[in-house]
């Protein structure tokens, strides 16, 4: 897992929960890198988990909750740092991207990374169904990203989910349905 | 407070490690991206050797293209020269009526190779970007004369009109490609022949005086004929390689598809555009405009004219035409398309210059026609087709009566309007029935390895009356030049043992060794007819160039200008 994905949750930890905190769950956690994390390194997922799992214990907050929040921020991140991405777009359409798109461009510049699968399906214009598919444990991840998406456009859209699989977070369907704005 | 330092102090050596990681990674990255640079560099030098690898294929293939179209141009026109110049020989000798026939028709035949091989050669000149354009000063209107001479028998044969005006204010001499030019009109006007039944074929060459000036002479030409047209669908495509505008046009009308792509080419060369407008069952209009370097200096409209000419034709495209001509030197005309009580009208006038331009068939019919011979003011002015001239000749010979082959020229008729009586043999006639001439001491040198073509050039310099000795190579030439002076060498090119370039530079070293004051002409006869070929020619010492297969008449032309200039000097 990419490195920026570390550094940002440990920046988050670090404001949501004080820096005590994020030195305690990297104590806890057992680390091979020993919680020295660089945006442009890369290193084991399970790291992650271990992470997520003892801030889990510490703030009595679910593990889901956590991954979750942690989705909707790493988008808010995303759509400062490489905003180009964004403009003159809506969700559905960064969400069509993802695969074809982004996670191409990432590969050219990471070839060796190991990125999750979406793919889409839409029959009518205002309900998109998206299938997260990934070998780590990360649906709740990508259910905070799609939720700050249509945040960050100001749309209207109901997300319903469906675990997919074994149901242990590596295959999840997401169906957005766009919702007519009362007046 | 100790809990809070170990804390930072931890987190600062994270953060030292992870900064140590990133310097790593980044060294690792520039390494990545040299050797990714290095090897990019090489697979640049690898892929640049390959392009000057193909660029230099490309080259010699495009060189091997030349040398073939070369060759190919030399084994096509050396039979055939052999082959029209024999042919030519027995057309002079006693042939019965069947021989005659035959004769005329394997000539004819062989013509059209002629033409069809021509096409094959400069369409794959064009192909391989070697179609040569050589421009010098020439006489316009001699030039568009000519080659309508060359093209009356066949119209004539088809009892088409052929119908020319070339507008007085061209002038007389532009530069420019002549052989290219009359090129694309052959092509033009052979083509309007072919493809029309009955009718008549309006050749109208006109200055354009709004954008002539003294640098450029704009003309536009346009040849327009009464033929079976083209359909609309297929206009665009008639100027493509290859195409007729039907496939059965093709078997039915000949030819190779290649002459109108070629002359479009030439054209275009010119920096003009070819234009052409048609209608099925009607006929069909081709039209370009191109500037010759040559000033135009406007004139005067010319003087009106005392004479008053008499126009008789019962075509009306025949009495435009004219008209046209006429009037454009000044002159007033009454047109007619019957005889009906001209006489009477012509006889009536008072006009002391008073001419008549008239078809011999339509005078014949005139009732008291002897009137008008007797009729010290009038000059008469008969045409004929020109099949019809030479036995006309003999009927007229004897009277005032004029006697001139179509299609009209204007300098022609100017000149028969203003001189009135010219004595026929002054008349010059495009295609000379006998040849003449008796040089005297005048002894040639044919070096020619082809036994055909010695037999022809043999043929025609005794016709000429020379005398001639004949060596089967250069080596022979210049051993036979030791011992003997000739008047003028006929050299070919290309011969086995000495080339007629080696053989000419030894013959100019044996001169300049001897003190030879005049030097002895050399004229290079070769089936090459590229410009490359015609500048090595004169760079090795030659005087001129006839290009395989010559006419009888470019020959004996070579020869009167070369040896008259002997006999100047000498």
């Amino acid at each position: 897992m990419k490195g920026i994905v570390f550094t940002e949750f440990m920046n988050l930890v670090e404001s949501k929960f004080g820096l005590k905190t994020a030195d305690e769950i990297i104590t806890q956690s057992d680390l091979e890198s020993k919680g020295a994390y660089t945006s442009v390194g890369t290193y084991d997922y399970k790291e992650m988990l271990s992470l997520v799992s003892n801030l889990s214990s510490k703030t009595k907050l679910a593990k889901s909750i956590l991954i979750k929040t942690f989705g909707e921020h790493l988008l808010n991140f995303f759509s400062i740092r490489y905003s180009n991405f964004f403009e003159n777009k809506n969700t559905f359409e960064i969400l069509k991207t993802l695969d074809n798109h982004i996670h191409v461009e990432v590969k050219k510049l990471y070839p060796k990374a190991d990125l999750p699968k979406f793919s889409y399906e839409q029959n009518s214009e205002d309900v998109l169904t998206v299938i997260y598919k990934s070998n780590k444990p990360f649906a709740d991840l990508a259910e905070g990203l799609i939720s700050a998406c249509v945040k960050h456009f100001n749309e209207n859209i109901h997300i319903s989910t469906e675990d997919l699989g074994n149901c242990d977070g590596t295959n999840r369907k997401f169906i957005l349905t766009k919702v007519e704005k009362n007046g | 407070m100790d809990e809070d330092k170990e804390l930072l102090i931890r987190k600062l050596e994270r953060e030292i490690k992870a900064r140590n990681e990133a310097e790593q990674l980044l060294e690792e990255k520039s390494l990545e991206l040299y050797l990714l640079n290095k090897s990019l560099e090489e697979k640049i030098n690898i892929r640049t050797s390959e392009l000057i690898a193909a660029r230099d294929q490309a080259i010699k293939a495009n060189e091997s293209k030349g040398h073939f179209l070369a060759n190919m141009s030399h084994e096509i026109r050396t039979p055939l020269h052999g082959m029209l110049g024999l042919l030519n020989l027995m057309s002079k000798t006693q042939l019965n009526e069947i021989q005659e026939e035959y004769t005329k028709t394997i000539t004819h035949s062989g013509r059209m190779l002629l033409t069809i091989i021509n096409e094959i050669l400069d369409f794959s000149k064009i192909d391989a970007g070697k179609f040569e354009f050589e421009y010098r000063d020439f006489d316009f209107r001699t030039c568009i004369e000519n080659l309508i001479d060359v093209l009356s028998y066949d119209a004539y044969a088809k009892n088409l009109e052929l119908l020319l005006y070339v507008d007085p204010r061209i002038p007389e001499i532009l530069h420019s490609d002549e052989s290219r030019l009359r090129q694309v009109l052959l092509n033009l006007i052979g083509n309007a022949i072919k493809f029309t039944p009955t009718g008549n074929i309006n050749i109208n060459i006109t200055l354009d005086d709004s954008q002539s000036d003294h640098k450029q002479t704009y003309i536009f030409f346009s040849i327009k004929d009464t033929g079976i047209g083209i359909p609309e669908d297929k206009i665009k495509k008639i100027l493509l390689p290859f195409s007729q505008a039907d496939t059965s046009d093709l078997r039915r009308y000949g030819g190779t598809g290649l002459g109108l792509t070629i002359s479009k080419h030439i054209i275009e060369q010119f920096s003009g555009e070819i234009k052409v407008n048609s209608i099925e069952a009607k006929g069909t209009e081709f039209q370009f405009k191109i500037p010759f370097n040559t000033p135009y200096l406007s004139k005067d409209e010319p003087s009106i004219k005392d004479d008053l000419i008499y126009i008789t034709s019962q075509k009306k495209s025949v009495r435009d035409n004219l008209e046209t001509i006429v009037s454009s030197w000044g002159y007033r005309f009454e047109s007619y398309k019957n005889t009906e009580s001209i006489e009477k009208k012509i006889l009536n006038t008072s006009k002391l210059n008073k001419h008549l331009i008239c078809d011999w068939e339509l005078f014949e019919s005139i009732n008291n026609s002897q009137s008008l011979i007797s009729d010290k003011n009038l000059n008469i002015i008969l045409s004929c087709a020109p099949a019809d001239k030479a036995q006309l000749k003999k009927k007229y010979s004897k009277s005032k009566i004029n006697l001139i082959a179509k299609p009209f020229k204007q300098g022609q008729i100017l000149t028969l309007i203003e001189n009135k009586k010219i004595e026929q043999n002054k008349l010059k006639d495009s295609f000379p029935t006998q040849i003449n001439r008796k040089p005297a001491q005048s002894h040639i040198l044919i070096v020619e390895d082809n036994q055909i073509n010695q037999t022809v050039a043999a043929a025609l310099i005794s016709q000429f009356g020379y005398s001639f000795d004949i060596a089967n190579n250069g080596l022979e030439a210049v051993n036979m030049f030791k011992e003997k002076s000739y008047t003028l060498i006929l050299m070919d090119c290309q011969m086995p043992t000495m080339d007629g370039y080696t053989a000419t530079k030894e013959i100019r070293m044996i001169e300049s060794n001897l003190n030879i004051k005049t030097a002895t002409p050399i004229i290079a006869m070769t089936a090459n007819a590229f410009r490359k070929t015609k500048e090595k020619c004169f760079e090795c010492g030659m005087n001129s160039f006839l290009s395989k297969p010559f006419s009888p008449s470019e020959l004996e032309e070579v020869l009167i200008n070369h040896t008259k200039q002997i006999q100047k000097t000498g």
